[in-house]
């Protein structure tokens, strides 16, 4: 459910004075946050996190002014993604046009004194794609981040207005917190929904329908030129060409199929039609009865029409079946083989020239650490306030097929690893991201842009440790990272070097917004389990085992006044 | 400049060949001298401070020597006067000569100082602690013009480095004055005299709030010539010594300089780029003066309404060991005065939180020692084992060096000090991430117990429904602080040479 937006424009004007303007923004947004006051980004009510920034004009590129947003998307379905984001920045720019036409006006192309309109259709040309877009809590919709922490709250002033001292059975204890709810929360919780679980591939979370669904026309297409196949033979014996003849047995089992398709087809109509007259509305005119009867009719017919390609081409199939079995697992097989000898020629030639490359990368030199504090001092001036820290690296990417293809593959692997096999550790066993994506842009440059909690220290800490395989994997096809081993060893694990290569990487995070300031992963997490755990829990009438209780309880403590 | 070259492990009871290159800070805290000043100075005339002073410090002729190194064994100490030893910060380096290209190759931390806006923000240096209310490290962009009734404050600019005079208390001004009137002394801007205050019966010193402190110092390859017990790790000599393998098996960031600034090869050349290594055998020093206000600590755990938790017990949660030093994971019930030696507690040391006290049932989750060092407490959170768990945590230790002292308005706490390698991945994030840090071990909204910043809670947990206290005031409040960089001899020889 949660995406990422990525948009990408070319700077005509003066990118420094774009730079001022932001940062002034971004200030004051900040400055409204000590003050809990309300920001126009608030009314996006499906925006997560959103930042503006500038990328310096270097390697041939203008500078380029990008926006990252995360939100919640609306359909499941990825195919219909292009919509959504449409649909995005469409709430975007109700939201609040007055800053994104301020800021885009520096922009090539953008029209002048622009509509509403014109800004929507101009924003969505520069939609760029992620190529590894990573949510540290799926699922969770800005709504329902709210309602937990709101039910959060209530449940630990419930806690505190026990009855002391406290005693009895761990379900009289839970009850009591429960019912000492406000009526809203307890709503709230009872009518808790599952969990969307958004980062399972579709292929993950429902494999047969969505296999169906992304091979129907190609079989049918199949099924349906069998089909034809079979009814020219029919009609025409001998018409074909000898290598495309169905054989007499293939036209008995098609025919044998239809009939057989025909009799079920009679006997679900048979049936359809017994419920329709038990149903059959009584005490109706004659012309209300002609009506009814008519438009009943008009239904079936044009069910029966639009079930009438999926016949065609199941029956095709199963004459394809019969006519080619063995063939077709040869084929199988063969196309099998063809693409793991493909798989392991690409392997061979690459680890070859990796080899090439040499195993610790000779030619690397030494990360020179020169610190620009200056630079270094404006970025650290956004950071370590309220709850999270925000992270923008732009780093060069090697030149080279070699390195090209295995960023790109590794960025592609870490998405859908992350994805289908969601991990509890989170990305890199960072428990603490938001959002996370990387992004290859113009220019042969690797944008990384992450929503974190805590530090930079301790947030790449983690990544230098138990996270450095993949970390390094992305990182060590970009110009500068520390000295890699095989391309995934070493390199992040260099800490020092790795985090100072970061640091100069870093890029001003000058206008920054984000949803729930004061909220860390762990916080949003804590909530989520509260209340699901509440729901279950009262879903059984507080039925369920006494052990079960003890992690509900022990996130919480009562307060002497 | 560094390398990331791994070099061969050592073996934990052979000392590092150049141990006697090393401060002798590193290699003990003085635990024989009672007393101990913190001279903060200031360099007017460079030249003065290099030869006659620097110079007389590191005499050749090891019966004049002021500095020792860590070589020298313990107990022929007892039987020297004093101990000294010396740091300095960016500015102070830059006094003595060192080039803009050599300060370049300092790690960041360093150069802006403790008292820069975001360090404080990370640090949790704010509202009574921030940096503008310090009495010595004050930064200079906090002058103001009423700073005139403040005649005693020092600044950050003022701070060129640290001496640390190590003496008897009946001998130690007497120490501190003959050093000052060497000829080229730097003016000391502030001296802040402490002393070991020794629990009774233990001879392990005590910190204002009566715990005994200073127990679980790490253990460090080549440098620190005791057997760990059983399950305690020792720590990579580079986690504290610049030069030297560190945790991860890299060399830590060392600063350098270029070869034509070190003509006659006073220094040791890095193995792999141009450059001498002026770091080597070095550390960095954090200094931190942290006042206690011991009333409303005693006021505080003392009126708990709940009788059976006041005082003591109270107290016991929220540090995570007992007055006399005594792990709560392990002791109960505290044993009665003189039955708990030196040796016990650090024979008991061996505890870890996971295996013995996951859910913090008896040592709270964000007591001040779990905090500080969480052992093995990582393991289920990152899915790790035991093990696994520790050597992380290992990643992260500091060596601690600091004592008590009680000034003329009878304010008293403790003047930190610390020495680490690599400043951000130990000193500040054991600061920020783990002490003041809010989600801690699964806790929401709540620091460390004895150093955060009011107003915060305290949750201790029980099987049934934790308690959890409320509103806690303000205990301790940061009035100074600085890094430094502890030179090895070499390097100081250099200086002196420059």
């Amino acid at each position: 459910m949660q995406r990422g937006l990525t948009l990408i424009t070319p700077i005509a004007g003066d990118w420094q004075a774009l730079m001022t303007l932001l940062r002034e923004r971004g200030d004051a947004l900040q400055a409204g946050w000590q003050n809990n006051a309300p920001y126009a980004l608030d009314a996006a009510e499906r925006l997560h996190f959103l930042s503006l920034f500038v990328i310096e004009p270097g390697a041939g590129c203008p500078a380029l002014l990008v926006l990252e947003g995360s939100f919640d998307g609306r359909c499941r379905n990825p195919l219909t993604d292009e919509s959504d984001r449409d649909q995005f920045i469409n709430e975007l720019v109700i939201a609040n046009a007055p800053l994104l036409r301020e800021v885009y006006a520096f922009c090539i192309n953008y029209p002048q004194n622009a509509t509403d309109q014109q800004v929507r259709e101009y924003l969505k040309i520069w939609k760029h794609d992620n190529q590894l877009f990573y949510v540290g809590c799926p699922g969770l919709t800005t709504g329902r981040i709210a309602e937990d922490a709101q039910i959060a709250a209530d449940v630990e002033a419930s806690v505190r207005n026990l009855n002391r001292p406290i005693m009895g059975r761990r379900a009289q204890i839970v009850r009591e917190i429960f019912q000492g709810l406000p009526r809203a929360s307890r709503d709230l919780v009872v009518n808790t929904p599952d969990r969307p679980f958004w980062v399972r591939h579709p292929l993950y979370e429902q494999p047969l329908q969505t296999l169906y669904w992304y091979a129907k026309w190609p079989l049918a297409i199949v099924g349906w030129a069998v089909l034809l196949l079979v009814l020219a033979e029919a009609w025409s014996p001998g018409s074909l060409p000898e290598c495309i003849t169905p054989a007499q047995s293939v036209l008995a089992a098609t025919w044998n199929w239809f009939a057989f398709f025909l009799v079920v087809a009679g006997v679900l109509t048979l049936f359809w039609l017994l419920i329709w007259c038990g149903e059959f509305p009584q005490y109706l005119t004659p012309r209300m009865t002609r009506y009814v009867i008519a438009t009943k009719l008009e239904e079936y017919v044009r069910t029966s029409i639009r079930a009438l390609p999926s016949f065609g081409a199941v029956l095709g199939l199963l004459a394809l079946a019969h006519w080619q079995w063995m063939r077709l697992w040869d084929f199988f097989f063969s196309a099998l083989a063809f693409l793991l000898l493909v798989l392991v020629v690409t392997a061979i030639v690459w680890y070859v020239r990796l080899l090439r490359i040499g195993l610790r990368e000779p030619a690397d030199r030494v990360f020179d650490l020169r610190w620009d504090t200056n630079r270094l001092a404006a970025v650290r001036e956004r950071e370590d306030r309220l709850a999270q820290s925000h992270i923008i690296s732009v780093t060069t990417i090697r030149l080279g097929v070699l390195r090209w293809v295995t960023l790109r593959c590794v960025l592609f692997a870490i998405h859908w690893l992350a994805r289908i096999l969601y991990n509890p550790l989170g990305l890199f066993s960072t428990q603490s991201i938001h959002f996370a994506r990387w992004t290859i842009v113009r220019g042969g440059r690797l944008l990384f842009i992450s929503n974190y909690d805590g530090g930079f220290g301790g947030y790449l800490g983690v990544f230098a440790t138990l996270g450095a395989a993949g970390v390094s994997a992305i990182w060590t096809n970009t110009e500068g990272f520390p000295r890699g081993f095989l391309l995934f060893g070493d390199g992040a694990r260099d800490e020092q070097p790795f985090k100072a290569r970061a640091r100069n990487s870093q890029v001003e995070s000058v206008f920054w917004y984000r949803r729930y300031p004061h909220l860390s992963v762990a916080a949003i997490e804590r909530n989520a389990a509260i209340r699901m755990e509440l729901a279950r829990f009262s879903s059984k009438a507080f039925q369920v085992p006494e052990a079960d209780f003890d992690v509900f309880l022990r996130r919480f403590a009562t307060t002497t006044p | 400049m560094f390398s990331s070259d791994v070099l061969p492990p050592r073996r934990p009871d052979t000392p590092l060949n150049e141990l006697s290159d090393v401060q002798g800070l590193l290699a003990h805290g003085y635990p024989f001298f009672d007393g101990a000043a913190y001279c903060l100075f200031h360099i007017d005339n460079p030249a003065e401070v290099r030869r006659p002073w620097l110079q007389t410090l590191l005499h050749p002729d090891p019966a004049e020597r002021w500095i020792d190194h860590a070589l020298y064994p313990s107990n022929r100490l007892k039987y020297e006067d004093s101990g000294v030893a010396i740091a300095f910060t960016a500015s102070g380096l830059r006094k003595l000569g060192l080039s803009d290209d050599a300060l370049a190759t300092f790690v960041p931390e360093f150069r802006e100082g403790m008292a820069a806006e975001h360090r404080a923000r990370q640090l949790g240096d704010i509202e009574d602690s921030r940096p503008g209310l310090w009495t010595w490290g004050r930064p200079d962009s906090a002058r103001q013009p009423d700073n005139a009734g403040e005649p005693n404050i020092v600044w950050q600019s003022d701070i060129d480095g640290l001496l640390i005079v190590y003496a008897p208390p009946d001998t130690l001004a007497e120490r501190v004055q003959t050093i000052s009137r060497i000829r080229g002394c730097p003016e000391f801007r502030r001296v802040i005299r402490t002393r070991l205050y020794m629990q009774q019966g233990t001879g392990v010193p005590l910190e204002p709030f009566g715990f005994a402190d200073g127990i679980s110092q790490p253990y460090i390859e080549g440098v620190t010539m005791k057997v760990p017990p059983e399950g305690v790790r020792i720590i990579r000599t580079g986690e504290f010594v610049l030069g030297y393998p560190n945790e991860i098996g890299r060399l830590p960031a060392s600063p350098s300089i270029a070869l034509a600034e070190d003509p006659n090869h006073g220094l040791p050349r890095l193995p792999h780029v141009p450059r001498a290594d002026f770091g080597r055998n070095g550390s960095f020093l954090v200094m931190r003066q942290l006042e206690q206000d011991v009333t409303a600590f005693n006021r505080f755990v003392n009126g708990d309404p709940d009788p059976g938790l006041r005082g003591d017990n109270l107290a016991a949660r929220m540090v995570g060991r007992w007055r006399n030093g005594e792990p709560l994971v392990r002791a109960q019930q505290p044993r009665g005065p003189g039955e708990v030696t030196k040796t016990d507690l650090e024979d008991g040391n061996n505890f870890g939180y996971d295996r013995e006290d996951r859910h913090g049932f008896e040592c709270p989750l964000g007591a001040h020692v779990r905090r500080a060092n969480p052992r093995d407490a990582l393991a289920q959170g990152l899915q790790l084992s035991p093990a696994e768990a520790q050597r992380l945590v290992d990643q992260h230790r500091i060596l601690r060096r600091g004592r008590t002292y009680r000034d003329d308005t009878r304010a008293e706490g403790l003047i930190f000090v610390c020495l680490n390698a690599n400043i951000e991945r130990q000193f500040e994030f054991v600061q920020s991430s783990w002490l003041m840090s809010r989600e801690f071990s699964g806790l929401s909204g709540e620091t460390d117990p004895i150093l955060g910043n009011a107003p915060r809670r305290f949750t201790m947990q029980h099987p049934l429904l934790g308690r959890c206290r409320a509103n806690l005031p303000q205990f301790v409040r940061v009035r100074g602080g600085s890094y430094f960089f502890l030179p090895g001899l070499r390097s100081l020889r250099y200086l002196s040479q420059l």
